[in-house]
Formats: structure tokens, sequence, C-alpha cells
């Protein structure tokens, strides 16, 4: 986690309740409070960003403090966009009396199965592409740990359909050329009661367009992917538990992550029992809590790790954010980086 | 007697058929309308279905089928004699070849645009069409591998050919790349190409190669045969624009010169025909004439290949109905012409008969070289141009021609396997490499088989491809006659030449059966049960809907 | 025989040639060409006709373009009519 805070986008994630957003929100504060313009991203379809900064949050920009603004991305309303998109261009195509057939045809791409998370994908690449130049960082809070993981690997995925698209487009243009050659001298010769085909004009500003659209697709998957992977710029944190099963999803998220080259910078033990908290109950429960403890040391010996205590109260407000930052701070000293920006 | 006039009596005849016969079948039987709208209009898609001028139709159907076999099919023919060749010859394409060639360009324009194989499952059967198509392949088969076979062996008889055939492919590549990538528009290379590819075949003549008697365990024909292949797999592969297109024009070019050269100097040297009309001291082991003459002689008299290509490619680029005929059956006379003057080459360019019966010692020994001897003697002796130069002329003639049916027909195999892989699901089948490996490893295997290791015996495979030739044909001519007998038009000047061929290619098919078994050439005895099998089955399917479709047009309407 | 006509049938004989040398090979690229754009197309719309394809957000976009091309395509298939339900170009 050295110089967290020098990174332009972090990532956390982890297992569903374990306290993601409260961190990131934390993580969030602490960084405007520092001096750096921060933009704080929900990708979780159950947002709970507004609930933890008490205000409402929507699909736009809102700020949420001075250098703070929060965003809930909809992805329905992503998605949305982009279908209104594409049925406006067919319906520039055919009589009016086929829109209805076209709305309805289109309507069931938006219940296809990768729509959301592609949509939610577009809109989280245009902020990491585009945001950065408003804003020194970045902070995603993800949705619970599977989603996040194959939401990072579609770049990926889609950088190699998208370069079987193309490859296909091509060689469909290289037998068009050789085509042309062949057809050379056929215009001319109407006079013998020959017409020459004449597909060639319209077919060259169609093949222009689809790979216009296709490259503009291909270079952002391949952009998205760059900044996921540099470590210099990209950071994902991972918050668990120390319970059973947020850390056996700790490791396989771990290995995912590894497998698709995201840096991950450390994680988050959040939510252990407080040391002074009394009571039989408390001390078989903190015994517990301590073999997890063990484990979660052993297991992930080589990540820089931080202990968060369960606080008396809700989080809930901007003050509370403030404390837990300063717990974080406290356990890495200089290690998020320059309090200002430089 | 004077070769003067059977080239007089052949011309007129087939002219004659042109302008009368062809005329009449074309206006009382198939009838055809210059009003209709053939496939190529409306099917347009300017990728298969294009009209094309007649012209240019007519000279692509021609240099597509006129190949080696017009000129080997009569060089190994007429060692029965000039008569029964020139008679089958003639007959063949008046009566025969010009009805069945021009109606399987009128039936696909019919049906529309699709190929004998394809609707013969409308007009026949389904199950008929599959067996079809299975003729078919195997047609292809022999035809790639006889013609290898043919080609090593004029490439040995003639050691000075080997170098402008190989200098041809060289100069279609530079054509190829000058017309294509460069973009100089056709005449000059072709006038240029053409020219420098005659220096070649003088100075050929001066640099002859031969390769050595023994390499790797294979004679020098053998050797030939696999650099065949190998070129034909190679040539598959490359763009066709680089090696295929102008490699196929250049060939038509040679065609006409060659044609030409050879009337002309028929007209002007007037050589005697020293072989007997009616050979009745036939060497031993000559199959018998009837049957064999008319599937030694297919290609020329009539050929089933030929509905391959009408019905392919051909219909479907059909301008109008009424152009059927310019194409079709000028196309098959055009073919007759070339057989006709390989007759007179064979039997009027040796000096005696002696020096003939010297040459035609046994059955299926004689072939392009012998084309080769005895045109290059009349040319030659015609307009006095040096007799080698003639002889290297026409060897690379012939040597061409079977090498683009040959890689014509490694493609279409090539088609045919990854068809297979694909209605069977076979993966690595549909893969271009691997299907034309297997093509031309099939084709390969059937040469050396028929051979054997020296690859003496390929030859034998000829009779075979003319039988399956000749049923083919008949089947086509079958599939015809029911059309008509569907539209109640008089069907006897399809059917009695259907009858005839079948019967001769059955008798034949026979005969080799026992010939082939007792020469222990197993392997194209099994090839030859499978194919008579299919032919057989193809036959009742068809003979069963002909009158099935009697009785449905004789039965009173309403 | 006039200059001009001499060249009428130059440019004809010219004509010829040039048919001669490229129809037979015009077909077989043609042909190849449309299968790649076939095969294209049926990618792009293959969600419309019930085959489930992760990439149709993206796919999507460029149906607009293609659907110019859709009736003659689905007539090539061996379709007769549109395999869309909602939507019926013939």
């Amino acid at each position: 986690m050295h110089r967290l805070f020098d990174r332009r986008i972090i990532f956390v994630g982890g297992k569903g309740g374990v306290g993601k957003t409260t961190i990131a929100g934390a993580l969030a504060l602490m960084a405007a409070d520092g001096g750096r313009t921060t933009l704080l991203v929900s990708t979780d379809p159950a947002h709970s960003l507004g609930d933890v900064f008490d205000m409402p949050i929507g699909n736009e920009e809102t700020p949420l403090g001075p250098n703070l603004s929060g965003l809930e991305i909809d992805p329905e309303a992503e998605a949305e966009r982009h279908i209104a998109t594409v049925k406006m261009s067919m319906k520039s195509l055919v009589a009016p009396k086929m829109y209805g057939a076209i709305d309805r045809q289109i309507e069931l791409a938006r219940h296809s199965p990768g729509t959301m998370e592609a949509a939610l994908l577009e809109r989280m690449a245009d902020l990491m592409v585009d945001a950065r130049s408003r804003f020194d960082l970045l902070i995603f809070d993800t949705a619970p740990s599977g989603h996040t993981i194959r939401l990072l690997s579609l770049p990926e995925l889609m950088a190699a359909w998208i370069d079987g698209m193309m490859s296909y487009r091509d060689r469909s243009r290289r037998l068009g050329e050789v085509l042309k050659v062949f057809s050379r001298d056929q215009s001319k010769e109407d006079g013998f009661g020959m017409i020459g085909g004449s597909q060639d004009e319209p077919d060259d500003s169609r093949d222009g367009r689809i790979k216009e659209i296709l490259m503009t697709r291909r270079r952002k998957f391949h952009r998205a992917r760059e900044l996921l992977t540099d470590a210099s710029t990209t950071a994902f944190l991972l918050v668990l538990n120390a319970e059973r099963l947020p850390i056996l999803e700790s490791k396989k998220t771990l290995d995912l992550l590894s497998k698709f080259n995201v840096p991950v910078a450390g994680m988050i033990v959040n939510r252990l029992l407080p040391p002074d908290a009394g009571g039989d109950f408390l001390r078989e429960r903190r015994l517990q809590e301590d073999e997890y403890r063990e484990e979660i040391d052993q297991t992930f010996a080589g990540l820089r790790r931080i202990y968060l205590h369960l606080l008396p109260h809700d989080v809930h407000g901007v003050e509370t954010l403030r404390e837990i930052g300063e717990a974080m701070a406290e356990q890495l000293g200089g290690a998020f980086g320059a309090a200002k920006a430089p | 007697m004077s070769a003067i006039v059977l080239a007089v009596i052949g011309l007129v005849a087939i002219s004659s058929g042109y302008f009368f016969y062809s005329k009449f079948i074309a206006e009382k039987i198939y009838q055809l309308d210059p009003d209709f709208e053939t496939p190529a209009h409306t099917m347009r898609d300017d990728v298969d279905y294009i009209p094309t001028h007649r012209i240019v139709l007519w000279g692509h159907h021609f240099t597509a089928v006129a190949g080696a076999a017009p000129i080997i099919g009569p060089a190994i023919a007429v060692i029965w004699g000039w008569l029964p060749a020139f008679i089958w010859v003639i007959g063949g394409t008046i009566f025969f070849a010009g009805v069945h060639d021009f109606g399987a360009i009128w039936a696909s324009v019919r049906n529309r645009g699709t190929s004998v194989g394809s609707f013969s499952g409308d007009v026949v059967s389904p199950r008929a069409r599959t067996l079809f198509m299975i003729v078919i392949f195997f047609l292809l088969l022999m035809v790639n591998a006889v013609f290898a076979v043919a080609i090593s062996d004029a490439l040995v008889a003639s050691p000075s050919a080997v170098i402008p055939v190989w200098s041809a492919i060289a100069v279609a590549i530079v054509i190829g790349v000058l017309i294509y990538k460069v973009g100089v528009p056709i005449l000059w290379p072709t006038v240029i190409g053409t020219i420098i590819l005659y220096v070649v075949i003088y100075v050929g003549d001066r640099v002859p190669v031969e390769l050595p008697e023994v390499f790797l365990g294979l004679g020098a024909a053998p050797q030939w045969i696999v650099i065949l292949f190998a070129y034909a797999l190679v040539a598959s592969l490359l763009p066709v624009w680089l090696l295929l297109q102008p490699r196929d024009y250049i060939n038509g070019i040679q065609l006409i010169i060659g044609l030409g050269l050879l009337f002309g100097a028929v007209f002007i040297a007037n050589p005697t025909i020293v072989a007997p009309a009616f050979n009745t001291n036939v060497p031993e082991g000559t199959p018998p004439l009837i049957p064999l003459l008319f599937v030694t002689i297919a290609c020329g008299a009539i050929s089933g290949f030929h509905g391959l290509v009408a019905s392919g490619t051909t219909a479907k680029q059909l301008n109008k109905e009424t152009d059927a005929r310019f194409v079709g059956y000028l196309g098959s006379s055009g073919e007759g012409l070339l057989a006709l003057v390989t007759i007179i080459a064979v039997t009027a360019g040796f000096a005696s008969l002696a020096e003939w019966e010297a040459t035609y010692t046994a059955f299926g020994t004689t072939g392009i070289a012998t084309f080769v001897a005895g045109g290059s003697t009349i040319i030659a002796a015609g307009t006095g141009l040096p007799v080698e130069f003639a002889a290297t002329l026409l060897a690379v003639m012939a040597v061409l021609f079977a090498g683009t049916t040959m890689d014509a027909g490694v493609r279409l195999q090539r088609y045919i396997i990854q068809e297979w892989g694909t209605i069977y699901k076979i993966p690595t089948l549909q893969n271009g490499y691997i299907a034309t490996f297997l093509a031309v490893g099939a084709c390969l295997a059937l040469a050396f088989g028929a051979g054997g290791s020296d690859g003496q015996g390929g030859m034998s495979i000829w009779p075979l491809f003319g039988t399956t030739n000749q049923l083919l044909a008949g089947l086509t001519l079958l599939v015809i006659s029911i059309m008509l007998v569907k539209l109640r038009r008089r069907y006897i000047f399809t059917l009695v030449p259907m009858v005839f061929v079948t019967i001769m290619a059955f008798l034949a098919a026979l005969y080799q059966l026992w010939d082939l078994f007792t020469s222990q050439q197993y392997v194209l005895v099994g090839l030859d049960i499978l194919i008579v099998i299919a032919a057989i089955f193809v036959l009742l399917e068809a003979t069963s809907a002909f009158f099935r479709e009697k009785r449905a047009a004789a039965a009173p309407s309403g | 025989m006039k200059w001009a006509d001499i060249k009428e049938k130059l440019r004809w004989c010219a004509y010829l040639a040039s048919e001669a040398y490229n129809m037979p090979y015009r077909s077989t690229v043609a042909r190849a060409k449309r299968e790649q754009d076939d095969l294209f197309m049926l990618l792009i719309f293959s969600e419309m006709m019930g085959i489930p394809n992760p990439a149709t957000y993206y796919t999507l976009e460029l149906q607009p373009i293609m659907l110019e091309r859709f009736h003659d395509w689905h007539t090539r298939m061996g379709m007769e009519h549109s395999p869309l339900d909602g939507f019926r170009c013939c």
C-alpha cells in the first residue's frame, strides 16, 4: 500500500457485507481532506453509498464535500441509453410502419445476460479514461466479488472478441480489393449490353463505418485493460472480516485477480472485536477471531494488512467516516502518500 | 487417302450440325425462348449469377472442357483404324455431345441454375442426387490421376518440352502480376507473353531436361507425377490472380493457335493417311472395338464431365436462353474439331503403314506423345517450321491443357471434401490445407496404385475414366429426357443417345471388370464395382421416374 | 474501313479479352468475400436469432449498419422469410 493515494484508480472489493462501502467512503474522504480531488463511484447494484453519506446520490456526479464527488452507476440507465441510440439508427433506415417491430426486437437485447455488465463496464471504462483529467483519484466501491472479477476480466475477453471480428472484416476487405481489380474494366462497357455490378460505393462507406465502430471499441477495451493492470496507476484493496467465509472467498478472489494481472495493494481486515469489549460471550468470540486472524496473517503474509475494529455506533455520515480514516492512517503512517496534491 | 478429305468432311459435317441440327433441337425440342429471364438475371448476385456476353462464355466453356482428353482418346482409339474413330467423333459431336452439353445448360437454366447433380434431386429423386454426387467424386478422382500419368509420360517422352512447360508457368505469373498489381491493360501482356512463350519453346528444344532414371526408388515418370501433384497443391493455394487466372488465359490462346496451325498445315501439306480405315491386324490384347471405342473417346464425342461444367457455372451466367445453343453446341463442336485433327495427326503424320504399326504395338501405349510426333510432322511439312519446334509446341499445349484440368479437378475435389466435413461434422476436413492434401493424396494413391511404383500401368485408368464419364453423360441425358417428358415434348433425340451411351458404358464396365481382374489391378476393380453399383441405382431411380412421368403426362388432364 | 471503325473493333476485342481474363475468377473471389461477410452477419445478429451471445451489447451497435444486407442474407441462408419474429423485412 505504499503511497496508496499516488495511484489514480483504487478498487475496493470483497465479499458482500464486509464493509466495503464504508471503507471506500473513508478512503475517499481522507484523500479529499488531503487535497486530492476525488470521485467516489459505486458499481454495486445495491447501492449504499448514498446511505453512508446520508445524501441522495444519483447517476450523475454529486458533490459530497470539498474535493469530493459521488456517483452511483445505474446500469439500466446506461443500457437504456445505448439501446436508444441503436434504435434511432435503425429507425432512420426503415419505413415508419416498422418502428414498432424494431422496438420489440431491440428490447430483447436489454434482457440478455451480458447487457447489464457490459453497460456497467462501459461507464466504468469511460470514467477511468475521461474522469482522470478532472479528478486526481477515482475510487470504485465494487459489487460483491464474483461480479467484480467478471467485470474486470471483461476488457481482456472482449478485446479478443473484437480482434476476431476485425479479422473477418479484414479478410473481407482484402477480397473486396481483389474483386475491384477484376471488375476494373467492366463498368466501361455498357455499350455491349452488359451492365457491370455496382455495389462498390455503398459497401465501401458501410465497411468504413463498421471498422470505425470496431476500432473505437477496441481502443476503449485496450485502454481499460492497460489501466487495470498498471500497478503505478491502479490498486485493488481487498476487504474482509475475520470469519470463515470471507477468508475463503478472499483467497479465491486473489487468485483470480492475479490471473488477470490486477495489482493488489493490500487487505483491510474489518469489523474486528474491540480489545476492551467485555463479557464471557465476547471473550469466546474473540478467541475464535484470533484463530482467524492467525490464518489471515499466514495465508496472506505477502500482503500489507490493516486491521480495523468495530465502532460502537453505526457508520453514518461524514464524521464517522473520518474516524475510520484516522484509524487506517495510524496503521500506515505515510503510506498513503503526500497529503497535498503536487 | 488424303487427309484433306477427312478434314473437309469433318468440318462440313460439324458445321451443318451446328446450323441445322442444333437449330432444330433449339426450336422444336428445347424450345429456347429469347425472352425467358435466365437465372443470371432473376437471381443475379454478381457472385455466381452474372449475365455474361455469349462469346466470352463460349470461350470459357470451350477452354474449360477442351483438355487433353480429346487428344489422348483418339490417339489411343485409332488402333482400331481411323474409320470407327472418325465416325464416332463426327457422329457423336453432332448428335450426342451437342445435344448433351446444350441440353445440360438448358436444363440447368430452367432449374434456377443449379448443377445437374443438384436438380436431379428434384427431377428424379433425392436418393438419386446422393448417388450422382458419388459418381462425380470418383470421376474427379480419376481425371486427376490419369492426367497426371499422361502428363508425366509426355514429359518423359519429350524432354525438350520440360523447360517450356515450366516457363509457361513463369510467364503466366509475370502476366498475372502485370495485369493485377501493375494494372497494365490486357492486350499488351497477352501479345508479348505469347511471343515470349514461343521463343522459349524454340529454345527449349536446345535444352532438353530429363529426370534421373531412378530417384528414391521412383522411375522418371513417377517422379514427374509427384512433382505434378505438388504443383497442383501449390497452385490451388496461391492467390488466383497470380497463377491460375493468367495460366487459363494463356491456355486459351495456345488452343486457338495450335488448332489453327494444325488445320492450316493439313490443308497446305495434304498428308496421306497411312493407317488402315479398319484395322484387321489389331495387336494382341487389344480390347474389342465395341464397346471400348465409345469409352476410349469420350471428350470429342460426348462427355459427362462437360455437363458438370455446363450446368455448374455456364448456366448461371447465361444472358439469354438462346445463347445456350451458341455456347453449348458450339463448345462441344470445337472439341470435336480438336479430336478430328488428332485423328488426322496420328494417322497421317507417319511416313508409312509400317511405321504406324511400329508405334501402335499395344493398346493404351499411345497418347500425347503420338499426337506430338504425328502432328509435328504435318506442321513441319505444311508451314516449314522445324519439326522439333512444332513437336515442342504441341507437347507444351497438350501438357498445359492437362495441367489445367488437373488443378481444377483438385480444387473441385477439395470443395467436395470440405462439404463432407461440414455435413458429417468432421472439423479437420473443413480446413482448406487438409482437404487439399487429402484430395491430392487420394489421386496419388490411385495413380500409383494403378500403375505400380514404375507408373507404367497408369493409363489403364483411362478406359475406366471413359466409362464413368459416359455413365454420367447417360444419366444427364436421362434427366433431360425426363424434363422433356414433363413438358410433353419429343424426347427421342435425347433418349436414343442416352440408351446407346449407357449400354456401351455398361458393356465396357463389365469387360473391364474381367480385364482388370485378370491383370490383377484390384484397386481399379474395386473402383469399377463401386461406380457401376452407384450408376445402376441412379439408372433404376431415373428409369422409374421416367415411366412415372410418362404415365402422368399421358393421363388426361383435369 | 475508317479509323474509327478499327478503333471500335479493337475496343471490342479488348473488352472480350478482359472479360475472358477476369470472368472465371471474379466469381471465385466474390464468393469467398460473401462467405466472410455472411459469417460476420451471423455473429452480429445471432442474439436475434435465438443464439445467446455474451457480446450482444457490442453487436447491437453494429446491427443498424448491417440491416440493409439482412434481407439478402437470410434469403441466401435458405430462410424464405425473415427469421426474426419482430422484424419482417419481407
